[in-house]
């Protein structure tokens, strides 16, 4: 029998090669082209920016980086061309629109998040309580899927305006203020995303995200 | 063959990463929705968000443990390759770290690992080892295991000497929805049900239930040893969270019953209920904890067996000072009552006491530079039978380059006497052989420890890190006087060092596999101190290998199908000597669907029965394969 094991082993690592057809995507991927459509779904405040390039900044991932040199060519987001930039140090952040925090780079996305504090970047960030840090956006990974949650607080004080159909794909959503059961029509209007939520569909984690979440 | 057939797997590989590297473009035409339902192949992240830290940590991730084809948490700990884990019969197994794993010939149990789940200690109280059939969770639930080998006293808790072992679970928003999951097989049945909902956008919960039965293993004689045993448990968990604050109620309930050769079952039951309290902000972390537990096991028919309540009470905050200090300080007080039923043989005397363990603890970590983290410690520690203790930490990490750093860690950590050190008595007939002595010290470690971690590719990631641990006042089983044999009592009079490496690496070779080798080597050198009796000699201390290994290869075929196998070596083992050996767990699985995921898995393949510690102390653990249905509504 352990002949057989090992033999069962063998084969298992001989015949994959043979029958693969690379039709999944690695998580990387999926990330540079969320981050891609991300800016599609969230309003900037101001509008001169004509001429200057819409800047991604991604901080100490390489692999995010490459990916999103490889999808960017060729598409241009709220009509200005794409720029990825790759960031070592805090210090040496601009004023990006988007700026992309490692994984586990914990300390960085506190710094970012003070240092990017006054300016209007949509920061990403990639773990566990990643939005207590002060980020807008945390990528989750659920069921072999990566999903995303939103901190509509952390866009209030970005002054970044966040698509209800965003918020509608989103896991989760956390509030500016604590939401109350009225419809949108009794708050006052604010920033977009408080009555979004009214209107958001929550899709459970594992379920198809095709479903709920607004035509596309 | 295994040799020859590298070369040609490797051609393969190579070719199967060319064609496999497109895709940014398809992906760059889908919607959100789109994304949001693309199928990933994940590389273990894990190690990014490890590369400072100064211990010897590896991470056991949620997809490692489904993927194993392990049916209990027990077995899904042989995942970490610094942990060892023998299995002792259907329901026992010994944990242990870096060596001292115990040896049973002496009486002495692995008694120097903290093991928590969601932070809640469960080690006994009563001799500092681990009762594996108390630990049971439903896998699926799991986030994460992080295993620390290594002194973990200052921020973790009360023995932590060798390794903390932090099971996690998920928080029940990632949980949501019906999952039912059957598995049957020669030896495990069980089934499992799970649904998670949603109470408002700021709450979730969900709720659990499953039984297993798993078979008895085998004598020596090759005939049943009748300790096959079932249990059934059942919990919740829910999670409030907003920006700020997050608050977490959760709770189990088990109850479980161990066949034993002609007589009726053996119990073991227990239930627990814990709260948590966190508050976040950037420059402060709030955390505070309460939680109950009971957990109870007795032989059959009422007889032999204890009860212990445990009520525990933590805090602990994190505060950024400036920019260079960050604070982490805290304490708690944790009270455990317990009352034991005596048999004739073994007493604890007095049989129930009420225990208090208490705690503060400060850590400081300092940014010397961009590169250079300095981190100071120390825990004070309140011991029942002992008293405070000073527990203090010295940990220094350097980040050598963007994908490697090195870290260095000198601490002190105490195994406090517990209940078997100072209050048991043992008989034969009327006569006491043994009466612990009250006046038993704390078992005392230093360690030293280096480390280095480097990502040298995204797809390669290795951890190597060596020990010397110097030891004092270890337990020994000493005369009553120089002029009188009996009754023995237990002394601290063994000292020395254990010192060792534990390494591992985890190489993505291409997308759709992985390997991860690792190893852990370890030497003892300890002694008796003048004048010790030397009863039952050296390896009284641990009956432990000198050597253990792993290879764990992970692969995601085509179709949604993956095949995950872990191959085991454990060396040989010194006194009660046993022969090295090689075990294979593995599993293949298939989703059909989103919701359906089929798989077919086996533990302990490469032999149909073999000893992971020898007769009389263990039994043969025999070959287990099983089939399961995990369907996601």
């Amino acid at each position: 029998m352990s002949g057989a094991a090992a033999l069962l082993l063998a084969a298992g690592a001989l015949i994959a090669p043979l029958l693969a057809t690379a039709e999944e995507y690695s998580e990387d991927a999926v990330k540079a082209a969320y981050l891609y459509r991300f800016a599609g779904y969230v309003d900037w405040p101001g509008g001169e920016h004509r001429g200057r390039p819409f800047v991604i900044a991604v901080f100490d991932a390489p692999d995010i980086a490459r990916e999103l040199r490889r999808l960017v060519p060729g598409h241009t987001i709220h009509d200005r061309a794409v720029e990825v930039e790759e960031v070592r140090a805090i210090r040496d952040l601009g004023d990006p629109e988007i700026l992309y925090v490692g994984a586990g780079r914990t300390a960085a996305l506190y710094a970012a998040a003070s240092a990017l504090a006054p300016k209007s970047t949509l920061i990403v960030s990639d773990q566990e309580d990643g939005l207590s840090a002060g980020s807008v956006l945390n990528f989750l990974e659920i069921d072999h899927r990566v999903r995303f949650e939103v901190s509509l607080g952390a866009a209030e004080r970005a002054h970044l305006r966040i698509s209800s159909e965003l918020l509608g794909v989103a896991v989760r959503v956390f509030g500016g203020h604590r939401q109350s059961r009225e419809g949108c029509e009794s708050r006052p209007v604010d920033a977009a995303g408080d009555c979004a939520i009214r209107q958001a569909r929550e899709l459970p984690p594992g379920a198809s995200g095709g479903d709920g979440a607004g035509s596309r | 063959m295994a040799v020859a057939l590298l070369p040609a797997l490797w051609d393969l590989a190579l070719q199967a990463r060319a064609a496999g590297d497109s895709g940014a473009e398809d992906l760059s035409r889908m919607s959100l929705a789109e994304l949001a339902n693309v199928e990933v192949t994940s590389v273990s992240k894990s190690s990014e968000a490890l590369l400072g830290a100064p211990a010897t940590i590896y991470v056991i991730t949620h997809d490692e443990i489904v993927r194993s084809g392990v049916a209990s948490v027990a077995e899904a700990l042989r995942l970490a390759p610094n942990l060892l884990v023998t299995q002792t019969s259907a329901s026992a197994y010994v944990i242990s770290a870096r060596g001292l794993g115990g040896n049973p010939v002496a009486q002495n149990f692995s008694n120097k690992l903290l093991i928590l789940i969601d932070g809640r200690s469960v080690y006994t109280p009563l001799f500092s080892g681990i009762y594996a059939n108390t630990i049971d969770l439903m896998l699926e639930d799991i986030d994460r295991i992080e295993v620390i080998s290594g002194v973990g006293a200052t921020l973790w808790g009360a023995n932590a000497m060798n390794g903390v072992i932090n099971i996690i679970t998920r928080s029940s928003y990632l949980t949501q929805g019906t999952l039912l999951d059957g598995l049957a097989g020669n030896q495990d049945q069980s089934l499992a049900a799970r649904y998670g909902g949603r109470v408002n956008e700021e709450a979730t919960y969900r709720v659990y239930g499953f039984e297993f039965h798993r078979g008895a293993m085998e004598s020596a004689d090759g005939s049943t040893a009748h300790d096959g045993w079932q249990k059934g448990q059942g919990g919740f968990r829910t999670d409030w969270s907003n920006d700020r604050d997050s608050v977490t109620v959760q709770g189990d309930l088990y109850r479980g019953s161990e066949n034993v050769p002609n007589d009726s079952d053996s119990l073991v039951a227990g239930g627990n209920l814990i709260a948590r309290y966190q508050r976040r902000s950037a420059t402060s972390d709030l955390q505070a904890q309460a939680y109950l537990d009971q957990t109870e096991q007795f032989a059959p028919a009422g007889g032999v067996g204890f009860v212990v309540q445990t009520y525990d009470l933590e805090l602990q905050q994190a505060l950024a000072l400036g920019s260079i200090h960050r604070i982490v300080w805290g304490g708690g007080e944790r009270i455990y009552d317990y009352g034991i039923t005596n048999s004739a043989a073994l007493l604890f005397l007095p049989p129930q006491r009420t225990l208090s363990l208490g705690d503060v603890f400060m850590q400081d970590t300092m940014t010397a530079s961009a590169d250079v983290n300095l981190i100071v410690g120390v825990k004070l520690e309140d011991d029942p039978f002992w008293g405070w203790t000073p527990l203090p930490d010295a940990r220094l990490s350097v980040r050598l380059s963007a994908d490697a750093a090195a870290w260095a860690a000198a601490s002190r950590a105490i195994r406090s006497p517990t209940p078997f050190d100072d209050d048991v008595e043992e008989k034969l007939g009327p006569v006491s052989y043994l009466v612990a002595n009250r006046r038993f010290h704390p078992e005392e470690l230093w360690a030293y420890e280096v480390g280095w971690r480097a990502q040298p590719a995204s797809t390669l990631s290795l951890s190597l890190s060596s020990f010397y641990n110097a030891y004092q006042d270890l337990r020994t089983v000493e005369p009553a006087s120089a002029t009188q044999f009996l009754p023995l009592y237990w002394g601290n009079s063994m000292r020395g060092a254990t010192f060792g490496v534990d390494a591992w690496l985890n190489w993505q070779i291409n997308s759709w596999w992985r390997l991860s080798p690792g190893v852990s080597w370890l030497r003892e050198r300890l002694e008796f101190k003048p004048g010790a009796s030397q009863l039952l000699g050296i390896t009284q201390a641990g009956d432990d290998p000198s050597a253990h290994a792993s290879l764990a290869s992970s692969m995601n075929l085509p179709r949604r199908m993956t095949f995950d196998a872990t191959l085991r070596y454990v060396g040989a083992l010194p006194d009660p000597a046993l022969a090295h050996y090689y075990e294979l767990d593995a599993r293949f699985a298939w989703r059909p669907s989103k919701a359906l995921e089929l798989s077919v898995s086996g533990v302990n393949l490469l032999h149909e029965r073999h000893y992971e510690l020898p007769v009389p102390f263990g039994e043969q653990i025999t070959r287990s394969v099983m089939a399961e249905v995990r369907w996601r509504l």
